[in-house]
């Protein structure tokens, strides 16, 4: 127990961090929390060490901190029963949950409280800046780009959010939320933050991503690792498919075995995913080898080669871990079989002849899946959202106009009543439209 | 006979325009509420463009990039507009300049019309002869004077990287004006942590002679209307020139730890006279960051006017480019560049000169053909006498 007095009231919020065998680490963390901008005495941190044999536990008790830090222990489960564990055990309003390998930026906590205090029934995603370790070469870059480009979606003004973009890693929400859903699933071992990302969506959660929710993420994977990786990602996949199934077709592997695939595939990774089947040991002795000339490619600097030999392996060991998991090709076809377009929902049917706004304030009552977009007589277009994206909100409408139908939009703007239209003749619609509507935005009745 | 510029915002067109006289062309610029959308040539019949003839001209630049910013402005959505306030980002303008007082008064007169976000103004003295440069910014109070001796714009560069206090730089050149816009525009795409560097849209802020149409023609500093990102997936470092230029660019401050400074061999002031700013590309891509090609980052620039000049610079792009890849070849052991180097030479530069020695119809004149590939010839040696000159600096120092 933390050796600060204790608040009257119960804090607003309660930081948990599941923490296994990374002492050093996980002190860096509880150091970065003691320079918060938040007031230490309304939050609290809960570290919870999963069975850690380095004395984690002992060495932080002792440990001083301006803020409540309670150290709870239990036998190694996985992070996801250590995450659950310490959201029980919480007294705050929010869970703030933190990795043991981030540094938080001192606004982190004071960022979630407010996008928290903005809306009810918020999750929060932070930002984590990946601070690489002693990666060399290509696979530096490209480390540093896989968590950028995280990120890169979420920048977006009025993204629409998916079960994916939730990481464990720096992350808020609702205690009340949490238990409603029972917290982690502690099946999987991976993914299991997509898989309650999931949940979260399905229960109508308002997703936002804050970027002054920072906290530098010390990253120290290499290469070897990140390919082990992705074979627990091919598993995880066959448990969330088992779970979900509305989810299977957005999941790799559905596009992975279709026929565009291997067309676009080389021959190389045509053989190894036939392999991961029918003889994953010489199928495993292949990939190996084929690791092995990535730093061959990588000391020549032959940055294509190493490039395409990368999303070969990370191709074979996703569909080694599928392999593994369901057994046989019987199992993969009886899997995919179960592929089905989700239970057609009635679309909402919008005519932006009424105004914009108005199309806005329907899609914020009903948050329908798909919409039929009308412009008077013109058909624009029916827009559905994909497998494990959240449902449309009014926000989410002026985005698809502007990029997903903007040519679709600009012709029924123009005046045509066909929604697809070649260039040739879409080109005198839109010319005329152009010094008609010279000088002026676009028809003043939408806006 | 000149080409006249012509600056036009698509919510206040005029019918037609008058008063062109001196001019047998135009080149329209087309905006779109200040922003970029598109550029085109038309003819000047009688000192006019009759309203027919504009009409005609700008139907032919309509392209989606037209109609895609049409409907962002419309409907008040941006996808580039970042969910990070850049305002936060401090920005440092700085110009590299050597005996050109005219130039960068000019220059300086434009930076100052900018909107003030408090941004630093940073002149940087290259290697002076006289107390010109120091003159002329002793008259603008806001502008900050740094003298580099040593020679060669990408010590200059560097040392601006050092002196700057903002943590981005936007580099101007001294015979370019920015445009109002451009310092915004460049520091919104460095939204993303993975961009270092953004280029711009550089338009001529005249073109009166032969020499300056020529330039404009050849060496055309637009790389289009389209907001672009670049990195190693998508262009390859060593032809990292299609990514933009020096005469319009914004690099953020840490490239200096994450890449390092600029190579001090390369560009103006050195015997390879060219290639410093591509050079740093070359290495940004490699290491994994982007590059950002933004239109709407838009400044004018002031090109050679005489053919004389005109032959110098474009013998020294050919210096500069075979100057860089000397040292990516010999340096960081890049074999493809010979690859590269061969394909220039057999699919682009020898049918090229072939065509204009033949006079054969939208050839480009054969003298500033010869006069890349003469340069291209020299880029080797070139490199290797900068290096040995750096050397011997830093030995001094």
């Amino acid at each position: 127990m933390n050796a600060s007095a204790a608040p009257s009231a119960p804090p607003a919020i309660s930081v948990i961090i599941p923490t296994y065998n990374r002492l050093d680490s996980a002190r860096r963390t509880l150091d970065s929390l003691k320079q918060q901008t938040f007031d230490p005495r309304q939050f609290e941190v809960i570290v919870v060490s999963d069975g850690s044999r380095d004395g984690t536990v002992e060495a932080l008790q002792s440990y001083a901190a301006p803020y409540t830090l309670r150290v709870i222990d239990q036998p190694n489960q996985g992070p996801s029963t250590a995450r659950n564990h310490g959201a029980q055990q919480a007294a705050g309003r929010w869970l703030v949950f933190l990795d043991d390998d981030i540094g938080a930026a001192e606004g982190l906590i004071a960022a979630h409280a407010a996008a928290q205090q903005a809306q009810e029934q918020r999750v929060v995603i932070g930002y984590l800046p990946p601070m690489l370790g002693a990666q060399r070469g290509y696979f530096r870059a490209e480390l540093r780009a896989w968590w950028e480009m995280m990120f890169d979606p979420l920048r977006k003004p009025a993204h629409r959010f998916r079960y994916s973009n939730l990481l464990t890693g720096n992350f808020s929400l609702p205690a009340a939320l949490f238990q409603q859903l029972g917290g982690f699933n502690t099946t999987l071992w991976c993914h299991e933050d997509y898989e309650f990302g999931w949940r979260l969506i399905k229960a109508g959660a308002n997703f936002t991503y804050a970027e002054a929710a920072c906290g530098d993420h010390y990253e120290n994977t290499d290469l070897d690792r990140s390919l082990r990786r992705k074979f627990q990602e091919g598993r995880a996949d066959i448990q969330i498919a088992a779970l979900h199934p509305e989810l299977l077709p957005g999941l790799p592997l559905v596009f992975l075995a279709s026929a565009e695939a291997n067309a676009e595939a080389t021959r190389r990774v045509r053989w190894l995913r036939r392999l991961a089947f029918a003889q994953p040991a010489l199928g495993d002795a292949l990939a190996r080898y084929y690791r092995r000339t990535m730093d061959y490619w990588d000391a020549t600097q032959r940055y294509w080669p190493w490039r395409t030999l990368l999303y070969d392996l990370l191709d074979y060991w996703y569909w080694r871990g599928v392999a593994k998991s369901l057994g046989s090709r019987q199992a993969l076809a009886e899997t995919l079989q179960r592929v089905v377009q989700p239970r057609g929902e009635t679309p909402l049917e919008l005519d932006l002849r009424a105004g914009l706004a108005l199309a806005e304030q329907r899609l914020d009552a009903e948050h329908p899946q798909s919409m039929i977009l009308r412009y008077g007589a013109a058909l624009i277009g029916e827009f559905k959202t994909q497998p494990g994206e959240e449902r449309l909100r009014g926000a989410h409408l002026r985005g698809i106009l502007a990029t997903d139908f903007c040519y679709r939009f600009m012709l029924a703007l123009a005046g045509s009543q066909q929604p697809a239209q070649d260039a040739e003749t879409a080109d005198p619609l839109l010319k005329k439209f152009f010094f008609e509507a010279m000088g002026k935005p676009i028809p003043t009745e939408i806006l | 006979m000149a080409t006249a510029i012509l600056d036009l915002e698509y919510e206040q067109m005029p019918a037609g325009i008058e008063g062109l006289d001196e001019y047998r062309e135009a080149l329209i610029l087309l905006r779109l509420r200040g922003q970029p959308v598109g550029r085109a040539w038309a003819p000047v019949q009688e000192g006019r463009i009759a309203p027919e003839a504009l009409r005609a001209t700008l139907a032919g630049m309509l392209s989606w990039a037209f109609w895609e910013r049409w409907l962002s402005v419309s409907l008040g959505y941006d996808a580039n507009r970042p969910a990070l306030q850049t305002g936060n980002l401090s920005a440092t303008v700085a110009t590299c300049t050597r005996e050109r007082p005219d130039d960068l008064r000019r220059c300086l007169a434009a930076v100052l019309q900018m909107p003030d976000d408090g941004q630093e103004i940073l002149v940087v003295d290259n290697n002076p002869k006289t107390d010109a440069t120091r003159q002329v910014v002793a008259s603008f109070p806001r502008v900050r004077y740094v003298r580099e001796d040593q020679p060669g714009l990408d010590a200059a560069r560097n040392r601006a990287l050092k002196e700057a206090r903002g943590e981005i730089i936007a580099f101007v050149d001294d015979d370019a004006a920015p445009d109002a816009n451009w310092l915004r525009a460049l520091l919104r795409n460095f939204a993303d942590p993975l961009v270092l560097c953004v280029t711009g849209l550089t338009m001529p802020v005249e073109l009166q002679t032969e020499a300056q149409e020529w330039f404009e023609r050849y060496s055309a500093f637009s790389r289009g209307f389209y907001r672009r990102m670049f990195d190693w997936s998508n262009i390859n470092p060593m032809e990292a020139g299609r990514a933009g230029a020096g005469a319009n660019m914004a690099l953020r401050r840490s490239v200096l730890e994450l890449i390092g400074p600029f190579d001090p061999a390369l560009d103006a002031g050195t015997p390879t006279q060219s290639g410093g700013d591509t050079e740093m590309y070359a290495r940004l891509l490699s290491a994994g960051y982007r590059i950002v090609y933004d239109p709407a980052a838009l400044n004018w620039h002031r090109h050679r006017r005489t053919w004389d000049e005109l032959l110098r610079a474009i013998y020294g792009y050919g210096v500069g480019t075979y100057a860089f890849w000397t040292r990516k070849l010999f340096l960081e052991r890049r074999l493809g560049v010979i690859k590269l180097a061969a394909n220039w030479f057999w699919r682009y530069q020898l049918p090229a000169l072939l065509r204009a020695v033949l006079k054969r119809p939208g050839s480009l004149p054969a003298d500033l053909l010869w006069a890349e590939l003469r340069g291209c010839a020299a880029g080797p040696w070139a490199y290797w006498q900068a290096r040995r000159a750096v050397q011997r600096w830093e030995a001094k120092r």
